[in-house]
C-alpha cells in the first residue's frame, strides 16, 4: 500500500482504494492476502469528478460524482 | 460500475456523507447548527438515511451533538451495534479542542449521542475500531477497550509488555479480543551504539482490554522514526504493516492477534 491508498471495509471484506490523478484502480485480497487488481467496466467515475467518500457495503462499492449521479459496483468472480 | 439517479430520500452531494457495513448503508448530513440554550455553545443536527442495497433509502433519526462542523465519515460495528463518528469535529468545551463526536445505534435508524464519555474527556482520540468482542479508541491519551460502547476501560499501558513504549498508532477489535499497534525504545541503539535509542514497530494483544501481551515479530526493523499500524481485513483476519525509512515495509497477517505469518 502507499500513503494514498484506502483500506474499504462492509465488515466482513476488504478492498484498498488505490487513486491517482488519472484513475482509480480497486484490489482485493486473495486467501493467502496477495492482492489482485479488480477489472473495472460499465460507467467508470471520472476520479476529478467524485465526493471525497467511496464505500462498501454488503452488495459492492457506492461512490457519488457532483453531478448527483451515483455509482454502484457490484464485484464479479472470475 | 454502473451509474443511477436515485429518488429522495436517496443522499444526494449535497454534505451527505454515505459509509458501507455489513448489512447495508448509512448516510449522514449536518441541517443545522443551533445556539444552545444556554447561549454558551452550538448543537449540531445531524439527518440520517439508510439503506439495505444502496438504491432505496429510507430516512432515520437524528443526531445532536454539542458542537459544529459535523461531518460523520466513520463507521464501526461491534456486540452492541453501530458507533458513528468524526475525529476532525469539535465538541464545544473540550480541554484539547479534539474531543470525538459518537454516537451509536442498534439498528442503525435510531441514534443516540455520547455525550462527553469519560473516556474521551481527555480528548486525543483519533481512531476507533470495532469487532465481534467490542470496541477500541485509541490516540495520543491512551487506549481504551468497551463491549457496549457506553461504559469505556482505560488500558494501563504500563509494565513489562510495555516497557520502552514510545506511542500507540492505532488498534482494532476483532473476534479474539483487541490488537494495538505503535513503537518501542530498544533494544537496538543507533549512532554506533551511543546515539538515541532506535524505535521498534510492535503490536501488542489483549482478549479482553485488560491484560496485554506484546506480540514477538520477526523481522521488524528498528528504525530513528519506525512505527506499526495494524489494520481489521474482516472479524477474523488483521493486517499489521511497519513503516519505516529505512526498512522493509514489512507486514504481518494474523488471525488471533498473538501469531503472526511474515508476508513480505
Amino acid at each position: 500500500m502507499s500513503g494514498d491508498d484506502e483500506l474499504l471495509s462492509n465488515g466482513q471484506q476488504t478492498l484498498i482504494l488505490s487513486e491517482d490523478a488519472s484513475e482509480t484502480t480497486i484490489y482485493g485480497f486473495r486467501d493467502d492476502l496477495t492482492v489482485y487488481e479488480l477489472a473495472q467496466s460499465g460507467d467508470i467515475p471520472d476520479p476529478d469528478d467524485l465526493f471525497e467518500w467511496t464505500t462498501f457495503g454488503p452488495t459492492g462499492l457506492l461512490t457519488m460524482d457532483d453531478q448527483g449521479n451515483t455509482y454502484v459496483g457490484v464485484p464479479v468472480a472470475g | 460500475m454502473n451509474s443511477l439517479s436515485l429518488p429522495t430520500p436517496a443522499p444526494d452531494g449535497n454534505g451527505w456523507t454515505v459509509v458501507g457495513r455489513s448489512r447495508g448503508w448509512l448516510a449522514f448530513q449536518e441541517t443545522s447548527e443551533d445556539d444552545s440554550p444556554d447561549g454558551q455553545s452550538e448543537i449540531a443536527t445531524i439527518d440520517t438515511s439508510h439503506s439495505a442495497d444502496g438504491l432505496r433509502w429510507k430516512a432515520g433519526g437524528q443526531i445532536k451533538w454539542d458542537g459544529s462542523g459535523i461531518d460523520v465519515m466513520n463507521l464501526v460495528e461491534g456486540p452492541s451495534g453501530l458507533l458513528a463518528y468524526d475525529f476532525e469535529g469539535t465538541v464545544c468545551g473540550s480541554v484539547s479542542g479534539f474531543d470525538l463526536p459518537v454516537a451509536m445505534s442498534a439498528d442503525g435508524i435510531s441514534w443516540k449521542s455520547i455525550d462527553d464519555p469519560a473516556a474521551f474527556a481527555q480528548g486525543g482520540i483519533q481512531n476507533i475500531s470495532g469487532g465481534s468482542a467490542g470496541y477500541i479508541a485509541t490516540g495520543l491519551a491512551g487506549v481504551w477497550t468497551s463491549t457496549d460502547g457506553m461504559s469505556w476501560r482505560h488500558a494501563a499501558l504500563t509494565g513489562k509488555a510495555f516497557k520502552g513504549l514510545d506511542g500507540i498508532e492505532n488498534g482494532v477489535a476483532f473476534a479474539d479480543g483487541y490488537v494495538i499497534a505503535g513503537q518501542t525504545y530498544g533494544p537496538e541503539t543507533g549512532g554506533c551504539g551511543e546515539g538515541p535509542t532506535l524505535l521498534t514497530p510492535s503490536l501488542w494483544w489483549s482478549a479482553d482490554g485488560g491484560a496485554w501481551t506484546r506480540d514477538t515479530l520477526s523481522g521488524a526493523i528498528p528504525g530513528a522514526e519506525a512505527w506499526m499500524d495494524v489494520y481489521r481485513l474482516n472479524d477474523h483476519l488483521l493486517l499489521a504493516g511497519e513503516s519505516n525509512p529505512g526498512g522493509s515495509g514489512a507486514s504481518w497477517a494474523s488471525s488471533d492477534g498473538r501469531t503472526r505469518g511474515n508476508r513480505s
